[in-house]
């Protein structure tokens, strides 16, 4: 399996703390890698430099054999890596339909092809429509296409989220927290989405998760997060049996106990 | 039949100004404190060329279309970065050096005098002359005008400038360069408004400093959000009511009756109750401002 990311000795200062401290981690192409660790640990940071939008101080980002640490988050996504954020931030006053067509990057959205349209523009247009509302369908909110987003609830919220970073066909997707917040109905729903990307979309998802459970049981690899720093990195079996694992989520009785 | 004719070029005008400051405000989020002054670029660059350097009119339309985008575009590259109430300021501050410009570089504005005797717009041998002539001339033009921004908002770039404008980061993290896409709207909303003043110009046959100051500014505002953001219709309402709501003053009150005091306190009155009871305008299809 080859790494699609490679995330090597990255740090950030936020003035005198040090958010992310010499990170380093790889993600394999067409697996579910995770990124786990308690609050503050700087998995969100760890993402907003991988995605562009913050610049480390130190490291290297490559994304599919490229350089990135020094690009934009624009120029990223069209790369092929598309991100969400802790919170679903749809376009709320756009409808359904409309927030995930913004994310297609078409000639059609220059001011020049606006005005002069032609043939191109509308077939690329129209594709993006019909790849939208396949995307919807599949995370069930196409009969609610036309609804305003705002109209949505917290979970479909989500999902449209979801949606809209899926519909340029990035090759990775990074997932941040994703299932924060569903019902125990729409959580079951979001795990088979991500299974299915996987298996069957071939895509490749890094993901910021704290349900222990979802992590067990749908991870290829999980990464442990602490104080900034990556300090395990092995399959969920390997990493479930590492002392600082256990005592950032079992809690430090647990393991003095087992010693 | 003079006086209508005057008031419907006068509205046609300022629907032109409205629509693509709504293109800056209503669809892009960019809250444009300059474009009286785009406005008052394009109507001295129209003159300037026209009666000093004796081009003629299509290209000093043209050129006063290039002039006020290539301004927007340089003021923009560097303001636009600055947040929501750092750029309004930025913006107000530069529509106060324009005005201050246009009246201390005399040797190209002719000053506080204005520039007289612009030329009327002409199609080979055909003149346009006043009245029938350049009402038709100043509806071309509107149609034109409204023909390109209803192009932008019913393709794909809507979608685009409605993320830019509600959430930045979200729209950078799917692929849209918000930087570029902010400073190219701005540029097409400063092209557009200097378009205007090319149209008034021809119009009045005269510029000068005191028509695109403050006052217009906020009449600009107000004829936006009166008719309503992201409407096309909006911003034929906005105006026309603003246009339109001091003349009916005028009937009511006789013709002795100067309103001209009180028009602005009567302007402020409707924006208020406006705002109250219908944030979105008359006509319009977003709630309310944003930044
Ligand atoms: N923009 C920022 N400015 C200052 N401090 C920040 C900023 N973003 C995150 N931090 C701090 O960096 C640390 C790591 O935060 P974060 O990456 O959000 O952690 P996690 O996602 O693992 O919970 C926290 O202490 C947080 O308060
Ligand atoms: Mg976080």
């Amino acid at each position: 399996m080859t790494a699609v990311l490679d995330v090597k000795g990255i740090s950030k200062r936020f003035g005198g703390l040090a958010a992310v401290d010499n990170a380093s981690f790889t993600v394999e192409e067409h697996t579910i890698t995770s990124l786990i660790g308690p609050n503050g640990a700087g998995k969100t940071t760890a993402f907003n430099i991988v995605s562009g939008f913050l610049k480390p101080d130190f490291g290297k980002v490559t994304f599919a054999g490229q350089s990135i640490e020094h690009l934009e988050p624009h120029d990223i996504y069209r790369l092929g890596m598309a991100r969400t954020f802790q919170d679903p931030r749809v376009f709320q006053e756009m409808s359904v339909l409309d927030n995930v067509m913004v994310g297609v990057r078409q000639k059609g959205e220059t001011p020049f092809w606006a005005i002069v349209r032609g043939a191109e523009v509308n077939s690329q247009w129209k594709a993006a429509r019909e790849r939208a509302e396949k995307i919807l369908e599949s995370v069930g909110l196409l009969a609610r296409a036309n609804e305003a987003a705002s109209a949505l609830s917290f979970g479909e919220q989500r999902f449209l989220s979801i949606a809209r970073a899926l519909v340029g066909e990035p090759r990775i997707v990074l997932l941040d927290e994703p299932t924060v917040g569903l019902d125990r109905g729409t959580f079951g729903q979001l795990v088979e989405l991500m299974k299915n990307l996987v298996s069957k979309e071939r895509k490749t998802i890094l993901l910021i998760e704290h349900n222990m459970d979802v992590v067990m049981s749908i991870s290829d690899k999980v990464v442990l997060m602490m104080q900034g720093t990556t300090v395990a990195s092995g399959t969920p079996a390997e990493v479930r049996s590492h002392r600082s694992m256990v005592e950032a989520y079992l809690g430090k009785r647990h393991v003095a106990a087992s010693q | 039949m003079e006086y209508f004719q005057h008031l419907l070029i006068m509205v046609l005008i300022y629907a032109c100004l409205t629509v693509s400051l709504d293109l800056n405000i209503g669809h892009a989020g960019i809250l444009s404190f300059g474009h009286a002054s785009f406005y008052g670029i394009g109507a001295y660059t129209t003159a300037i060329l026209t009666v000093y350097a004796g081009l003629d009119w299509f290209s000093a339309m043209v050129l006063a279309f290039a002039t006020g985008a290539i301004i927007a575009a340089l003021i923009g590259l560097p303001t636009l970065r600055l947040g929501g109430d750092y750029f309004i300021l930025a913006l107000f501050g530069f529509s106060l050096i324009v005005t201050s410009l246009i009246i201390n570089m005399e040797w190209l504005t002719n000053g506080p005098f204005g520039i007289r005797g612009v030329p009327r717009p002409s199609i080979g041998p055909y003149q346009v002359q006043s009245g029938y002539g350049m009402l038709g001339f100043i509806a071309i033009m509107t149609a034109f005008i409204f023909f390109v921004h209803w192009r932008f908002a019913s393709s794909p770039m809507k979608a685009a400038l409605h993320a830019v404008r509600d959430d930045e980061s979200v729209a950078m993290s799917l692929g849209i360069n918000v930087v570029r896409t902010k400073i190219t709207v701005f540029a097409l909303g400063g092209g557009f408004a200097a378009l205007c003043g090319a149209m008034g110009a021809f119009y009045f046959r005269f510029v000068s400093a005191d028509s695109y100051g403050l006052q217009t500014i906020i009449l600009l505002w107000a004829m936006l959000f009166v008719g309503g953001n992201c409407s096309l219709l909006g911003a034929f309402v906005g105006p026309a009511v603003l246009m339109l709501f001091p003349e009916m003053f005028r009937f009511i009150g006789g013709q002795g009756w100067d309103i001209g005091h009180i028009q602005e306190a009567l302007y402020g009155l409707l924006l208020i109750l406006l705002m109250m009871f219908r944030p979105q305008g008359l006509v319009g299809n977003k709630v309310g401002l944003r930044t």
